[in-house]
């Protein structure tokens, strides 16, 4: 088990501060309730929250209203993703893979189409989990992808895409790592859960 | 020998308190929480746009604190309408709040925060901000620390913690909600009325900051328990 | 995880398909949870879950004046509050179309099947009678309010107590004469058309891809006691019977639910 934080827990490290901290009169303390990471540096991730954008990311968004100048996208964040119709040409519900080119200060976000995804279904995770459905080089996500012979397409804002056969069972598994992305040995854990499962390939 | 109050409970001891983090599947945070017969839900909505943009604030994010009772949750049915003294509990709770969250990391945004007082027995105020920091919490919205409050005053001569109604409305009854984030022991909700001596408020005062300290081992607790254990 | 639910397109094929979520049927309700007597101010109370529709309801009693044209009855209103805290499209504010439209339809379902007997509640003819106040909150909202806000009224009011009063009609303070006794056990089914299947108790995904919408009121003695249409769709008369058969067929399985309340 990862070591579990809570908002105001003083972090008696001599490791450089870095996410989900703050410093106050020389002591450094949790933002958040998370998990604490020491690297080479102290990081809490919260346990929740909406996406934060970041440049050059690559994420998934859904369309789900338009007006006479853009498409607004749900894109799991603070605010929606916006497509301008001069420059793309969408319908209700489509699903793009995009590129955050840029972020203001106050999180609009400008937004590149990369490719429109079909033929699959959407989910939406907690965007703090995101970095384990993927697992170190892209582990888990080739586990899961292997073993039931679908295609994954994670954005970094929580939505994932699955294309395949037994999308259900898919979505087991991923609200499985989310509820358990605190626990070590999971890629080994969801192994074994997909050897069971009986996945329709 | 030490006098034990009506409802059998030591001078400075608290009602029982049971709090359930994310119990509103649809919220970005929520909790339920009891206390002594105090019952209700808090949920979490945001951050998100503050519209319309000419009310938000361009340098640091906005608490939308909202508490409401039930017209069930008091002995007299109540309007559901707010009342006055619906909107001043707003006020200053969402003022607490708005110390603790780190607000400066959204500007241009709004926290809605939302209480539901299901059934009600003194202290629903103390009790709604300690379950608004762990919804908070269980949203991963930013904060310097965990707001945790409790109700001390006096009732009878004696200076008390956690008042129930019956103490409340007693004739020498003071009745003070006192809110501090836990680290720091910085202040941040202070409301009494009746009549303290300075002696009696720096004693109450001083059980309110060890009675704080156990309010937050249970918000802990609760948010502990968001973290389930794999079986084997 | 959340399903994505704004695809309304998706969910139509889905019922197309004859899939829903956990496999259910397209006559199947939820799990249904129901706990009673958790709010001690309260004369009754319940708290409802269809699937993660949760749903909290209180009953008050107070002592009214009978209306000029019924002045041997006390009387039943119904509210329901569609709270901020139980969807994110829910706001703090006067009462939507929405909720008055619950309020509207769950009270109906109630009166008309004359689940009270409003003459039992009578004090003193033409001056004094107990009204009751129903107040039900939705706490997250996820399909199918109608038939959850009703359940949850309706067992709210099977376990409401009635305060004891003195000889100046004062109630006294935690003291009860007695249960307010239902004469009948009315059930609210809500049916929802997608692609023109009919299918009962919608989930969230579900309410969004409805495109008509009837609510169905089924007294003990299998008559209708109240119908609600909505949404921008239409019904046809055969329809309208399939979804009366259906309502007649599962009223005692779900009477039970409250039987044992």
């Amino acid at each position: 088990m990862k070591e579990i934080i809570f908002p105001g827990d003083i972090i008696n490290e001599n490791l450089k501060p870095g996410f989900g901290t703050y410093k106050k009169d020389g002591k450094v303390y949790s933002k958040y309730l998370g998990i604490l990471y020491k690297d080479e540096g102290i990081k809490v991730i919260p346990i929740n929250g909406k996406y934060i954008p970041k440049e050059s990311d690559n994420i998934i968004g859904i369309v789900l209203e338009e007006d006479n100048f853009v498409y607004l996208l749900d894109i799991n964040s603070y605010k929606q993703g916006v497509l301008f119709k001069r420059a793309n040409n969408a319908k209700l519900y489509d699903v793009y893979l995009m590129r955050v080119n840029s972020v203001n200060e106050i999180r609009d976000v400008e937004l590149e189409v990369i490719s429109k995804l079909a033929n699959g279904e959407a989910v939406k995770v907690n965007p703090k989990k995101v970095a384990r459905l993927i697992g170190k080089n892209k582990s888990m996500q080739t586990l899961i992808e292997t073993k039931t012979n679908t295609k994954i397409i994670i954005g970094l804002n929580g939505i994932v895409y699955v294309i395949g056969n037994d999308v259900e069972k898919i979505k087991e598994i991923i609200k499985f790592i989310e509820d358990y992305s605190h626990e070590d040995n999971l890629t080994n854990k969801v192994s074994e859960i997909l050897d069971k499962m009986n996945v329709k390939k | 020998m030490v006098k034990k109050r009506v409802d059998g409970r030591e001078m400075n001891e608290l009602r029982p308190i049971k709090i359930t983090p994310s119990v509103v599947e649809r919220a970005d945070g929520s909790a339920y929480l009891e206390w002594g017969q105090n019952k209700m839900i808090v949920a979490v909505y945001g951050p998100k746009e503050l519209l319309p943009k000419h009310l938000a604030n361009s340098q640091r994010g906005k608490i939308n604190f909202i508490y409401r009772m039930a017209p069930f949750s008091v002995p007299e049915r109540k309007n559901p309408k707010p009342g006055r003294r619906d909107i001043e509990i707003s006020k200053v709770v969402g003022e607490a709040l708005s110390y603790a969250v780190l607000l400066e990391e959204f500007p241009g945004m709004v926290i809605d925060v939302y209480v539901q007082i299901l059934d009600s027995n003194a202290g629903t105020r103390v009790a709604a901000l300690t379950a608004a920091s762990v919804a908070l919490a269980d949203a991963g919205i930013p904060m310097k620390d965990l707001v945790t409050a409790v109700a001390v005053g006096k009732a009878n001569g004696n200076i008390i913690a956690d008042l129930n109604k019956n103490e409340e409305d007693a004739d020498d009854a003071v009745d003070m909600a006192f809110a501090m984030l836990p680290g720091s022991e910085e202040i941040v909700l202070l409301q009494a009325d009746g009549i303290l001596s300075e002696d009696e408020f720096d004693k109450a005062i001083k059980i309110a900051k060890e009675k704080c300290q156990e309010v937050r081992k249970l918000q802990i607790e609760a948010l502990k328990s968001k973290f389930k254990a794999l079986k084997g | 995880m959340i399903d994505y639910s704004y695809d309304i397109e998706m969910v139509k094929g889905r019922i197309e398909k004859g899939i829903r979520t956990n496999n259910r049927k397209d006559d199947e309700y939820r799990e249904i949870k129901i706990e009673t007597g958790i709010l001690k101010n309260a004369a009754g109370s319940a708290k409802v879950t269809l699937g993660k529709t949760m749903i909290y309801a209180g009953t008050k009693l107070e002592i009214g004046t009978p209306y000029p044209d019924t002045p041997e009855e006390g009387g039943i209103t119904v509210g329901v509050e569609l709270s901020p805290i139980g969807a994110p499209e829910f706001y703090a504010g006067p009462p939507s179309e929405t909720s008055i439209e619950l309020s509207r339809v769950v009270d109906r379902g109630i009166r008309e099947a004359k689940t009270i007997d409003f003459k039992k509640l009578l004090l003193v003819p033409k001056e004094k009678a107990w009204f009751v106040y129903v107040d039900i909150y939705v706490m997250n909202h996820d399909g199918n309010l109608f038939d959850a806000c009703q359940m949850a009224a309706m067992a709210a009011l099977k376990t409401t107590k009635i305060p004891k009063i003195d000889k100046e009609f004062n109630q006294i303070k935690g003291e009860y004469s007695g249960n307010l006794k239902l004469e009948k056990l009315p059930v609210l089914n809500t049916y929802s058309k997608i692609s023109n299947k009919i299918i009962l108790d919608p989930d969230l995904n579900e309410d969004y891809a409805t495109e008509a919408r009837l609510s169905i009121a089924i007294d003990d003695n299998l008559n209708i006691c109240a119908l609600q249409k909505g949404e921008k769709g239409f019904f046809t008369q055969d329809e309208l019977k399939e979804m009366i058969k259906t309502s007649k067929k599962k009223y005692k399985e779900m009477r039970k639910i409250f039987e044992k309340l």
